[in-house]
């Protein structure tokens, strides 16, 4: 009885000691880990810790997450732990200079307060639809404040990119100042051709509000001083100054987003100049070959799949192969400039190649489909109709850089500053170098993103494409230190099995002409069927001879049998990838498991003759005795 | 350590001296690679990664190990075997530890031979193998909680369905203890505290944060508290039934 009790006694203290022992467990050992994942998913990168030595001040971080509210939302629990964690993993290793409050901002309670201090919402989720803050509010000494709105289990990939800005901006609070430098209308005011006024363009209304925009045309000399990020748009007969002022712009570390083009259509000024004299192109030759960057003005790229469906002069729909439209595909889903986006529309994009004697590092941000090919700017310049477009379109099977990220070691296009020019900063070479460059300028121009339309005397921009998207995340992405920009998206990378990419690019390529041979072969059937029929009704006779009754049936009996050949052509197109399919699970469920006992079996067999169980049991026995 | 490693080898061939072994892992091969291609679409999903996979094991263990666990004890006790191990100058735990080993490898062993479909998303992409590699750690220390489970269980009743049956339930509470079903019971007047450690003896979580391709020590030792307490369990039971 005695013995009974003990052990239900024990067996409580047990009980206890292992409720007490888990807790112990995930208080103290959650932040010791070992990240296994390819990039390093979980650990804070080097561009963090880079940021977090240049925190001079203390700042503090208020992490708000309604702890009791979303009690049994098992997901999002985890995933503000890890957010927890992680803000942890910055206090920690901050030197002291991050302090972290965590905060349960209940209903009508203080904290709930303070959460709306910092404009931070609560997003009514769950089954209730519980009102839950998951957020962060920051400030420095100077109460500067900097807010994360939400934290969106669906933006994990740039949870830290996210904490890091955020630590940069409170460390950096000035404001950015962004230089503008172009000839194209983005200011809006008189069409030179119309005789309208004109609204400033979308994009260039929208840098304005976030930032301070100096905007200088081609003929300033220089660049102002204590420009953050110089944008670049259509460069055209840059003087030998102004070039130089961008060069070492560039040498000094300054960060520049470049928009050149082979042929910009969206400028009815400059075409009206350069009517019958060609492309409309970009030119900025000088600095593209110090920094090994090929970009040849004289093509403009088309792409089939990627083209846009535009009306003609005769009011059809058709496909303008030279108006692109991007999406996600083509877009760098790793780069926080374009990892969000859903659509770049553009028009006569030009192509950047990396040259062989260039040292930096490309890092592709959007591409081409497979189905492109190049063709004349000039020729393109003077090709009204989509459809000349299409005709002279012959597929590459190669996909082109269109946007580009430059980092790393360049030299100057300068061997030394040019006559005339005073220079007592200049720099030779850089290993800071931090460039985006743009295939195109027509996506700047608001036709190919927004629409306005007149709502009570106001103009309302609708965007439909993500170009201005793009351009604010390039220069918020550019405005932040090297640190920062180095952190890239880590984690839920898409990884497609190749294997089945492959078969299906080859499938579609076998049996697309099979179908297109068919698809005419039903065209012409369909239309001599109709012919016949309408023969049939011009004559208006009631009665059909036995031959035309013959001939109809005929072509109707070809026609199923046209259909049926097109289906089975479709069908075919996913059989090897459903064959490769069954026969991997063949294996994995029927083969492997077999072979794999079977050897189990043979292996035990071959054992045997050299161990005998009970011989261990006997040796135990004899130990005994 | 030589008497644990004794018994560890006899235990381990007795696996295969009879069929159970090869019944298991062919089980385990088939039904895992079943529930990773139809029902976790391994291959429509069309992802390099073996998460389909892995999402089941701890359903596949919470049938499995315990089919493999309720024969421990329970055989022994049943064929009276019980009394001849516990003359031999082992003591109950080293006995425990070595039946523990013993049947661990077993599962090791079954994990180790699903290589087949490691190789066949290595064929069709390019997986992050760290992620594979944690997560199949994940899951061998996941089975080792349920083995340790299932051993007290057996060391519990002399009828292996009993032992099969209980280490079912006690496994199924606490692989779905981070779920609602769990938690909706303590929601209304827990404290938060309470709730989370409830929520963290949940297998899933725990698991599920190592197939992530994070091997955190708080996981680590959450699989090792489990099994080493119930373990000890196991130990007290049949130090008691010893006693009777």
């Amino acid at each position: 009885m005695s013995t009974r009790f003990t052990t239900w006694l024990s067996m409580l203290f047990i009980a206890i000691l292992f409720c007490a022992l888990v807790l112990l467990n995930n208080q103290l050992l959650s932040a010791y880990r070992v990240d296994l994942t390819e990039n390093k998913v979980y650990s804070l990168s080097q561009g963090s810790e880079q940021i977090l030595t240049e925190i001079d001040e203390p700042l503090n971080l208020y992490f708000f997450f309604s702890d009791k509210a979303a009690k049994n939302m098992t997901t999002l629990r985890n995933y503000a732990a890890r957010v927890q964690s992680l803000l942890e993993e910055y206090a920690e290793r901050s030197n002291g200079k991050i302090k972290l409050h965590i905060l349960d901002p209940e209903p009508f309670s203080e904290k709930e307060d303070k959460a709306d201090q910092f404009g931070l919402t609560a997003a009514n989720i769950g089954t209730a639809g519980e009102a839950v803050y998951l957020g962060l509010g920051a400030t420095n000494a100077l109460d500067d404040q900097q807010v994360i709105a939400f934290f969106d289990p669906q933006q994990e990939r740039f949870l830290e990119y996210e904490i890091s800005k955020l630590i940069y901006q409170l460390v950096n609070p000035k404001q950015v100042k962004v230089t503008l430098l172009t000839d194209l209308p983005v200011g809006g005011g008189q069409n030179p051709m119309t005789g309208e006024f004109e609204q400033p363009w979308t994009f260039y209304t929208q840098l304005q509000q976030l930032y301070v925009v100096d905007k200088i045309a081609s003929d300033a000399t220089e660049l102002p001083k204590g420009t953050d990020v110089l944008i670049v748009a259509h460069p055209k007969n840059l003087s030998e100054e102004l070039l130089f002022s961008i060069d070492q712009y560039v040498m000094q570390g300054g960060r520049a987003l470049i928009f050149v083009d082979p042929h910009n259509e969206s400028d009815q000024m400059s075409m009206l100049t350069g009517a019958g004299m060609g492309a409309n192109s970009s030119n900025l030759a000088r600095l593209f070959d110090a920094w090994g960057v090929d970009f040849d003005p004289q093509y403009v790229l088309l792409d089939a799949y990627a083209g846009l469906d535009v009306r003609t002069q005769t009011g059809d729909v058709a496909r303008h192969f030279g108006f692109v439209g991007l999406s996600p595909n083509e877009l760098n889903a790793t780069d926080v400039t374009t990892s969000n986006l859903d659509l770049i529309n553009g028009a006569s994009f030009g192509i950047f190649k990396k040259s062989p004697r260039s040292g930096l590092r490309w890092n592709d941000l959007i591409h081409s489909t497979e189905n492109s090919d190049l063709i004349d700017s000039a020729q393109y310049a003077q090709t009204r109709e989509p459809l000349a477009l299409s005709q002279a379109y012959k597929s590459d099977n190669k996909q082109y850089v269109l946007a580009t990220r430059l980092t790393g070691n360049v030299k100057s296009a300068f061997e030394q500053p040019p006559e005339g020019i005073q220079s007592e900063t200049f720099e030779q070479k850089t290993k800071d170098m931090n460039v985006i460059l743009v295939g195109d300028t027509d996506l700047l121009s608001d036709r190919f993103w927004v629409q306005q339309s007149s709502f009570f005397g106001q103009t309302i921009t609708t965007p439909f494409a993500n170009n201005g998207d793009f351009v604010t995340n390039a220069v918020e992405n550019l405005a932040g230190s090297n640190a920062l920009i180095s952190i890239r998206s880590r984690g839920t990378f898409a990884r497609p099995f190749d294997k089945v990419e492959q078969l299906k690019l080859v499938a579609e390529q076998k049996f697309r002409e099979q179908e297109k041979i068919l698809q005419q072969q039903l065209d012409e059937t369909e239309s001599q069927l109709s012919q016949l029929q309408e023969q049939q009704g011009e004559g208006g006779a009631l009665v059909i001879s036995s031959q035309q009754q013959q001939a109809i049936d005929d072509f109707m009996e070809q026609k199923i049998q046209i259909r049926k050949s097109l289906r089975e052509v479709r069908h075919q197109l996913d059989k090897d990838i459903e064959n490769l399919g069954n026969l991997i699970k063949f294996v994995n469920i029927v083969v492997a498991p077999l072979l794999l006992v079977l050897l189990l079996m043979g292996a035990r067999r071959l054992l045997r003759s050299r161990y005998n169980p009970n011989k261990a049991f006997s040796v135990a026995k004899e130990g005994q005795a | 350590m030589a008497h644990i490693f004794i018994l560890f080898k006899r235990e381990f061939a007795g696996y295969f001296a009879s069929p159970v072994a090869y019944v298991f892992i062919g089980i385990f091969l088939v039904l895992s690679s079943v529930f990773a291609f139809f029902i976790g679409g391994l291959y429509e999903r069309g992802q390099a990664d073996l998460l389909a996979f892995f999402n089941f094991h701890p359903w596949l263990y919470l049938f499995l190990v315990p089919a493999i666990a309720m024969r421990s004890w329970a055989e022994e006790r049943k064929s009276g075997s019980i009394e001849l191990l516990m003359t031999l100058p082992v003591s109950t735990w080293q006995a425990m530890l070595g039946k523990f080993l013993a049947a661990w490898s077993v599962l090791g062993l079954a994990l180790m031979l699903t290589f087949p479909l490691w190789l066949t998303v290595n064929y069709l992409g390019q997986p992050d193998n760290g992620i594979i590699v944690a997560a199949y750690l994940g899951s061998w220390l996941m089975a080792g909680a349920f083995l340790a489970i299932g051993m007290c269980m057996s060391a519990l009743s002399k009828n292996q369905i009993i032992a099969f049956i209980l280490a079912i339930v006690v496994c199924f509470v606490f692989v779905v203890s981070g779920s609602s079903i769990v938690l909706d019971a303590f929601k209304g007047w827990a404290p938060t505290l309470l709730l989370d450690t409830v929520a963290s003896f949940s297998f899933l979580t725990h698991f599920e944060a190592m197939a992530k391709g994070v091997i955190a020590l708080s996981d680590v030792g959450y699989f090792l508290i489990v099994t080493a307490a119930w373990l000890y369990a196991g130990l007290l039971i049949i130090e008691q039934k010893k006693a009777d």
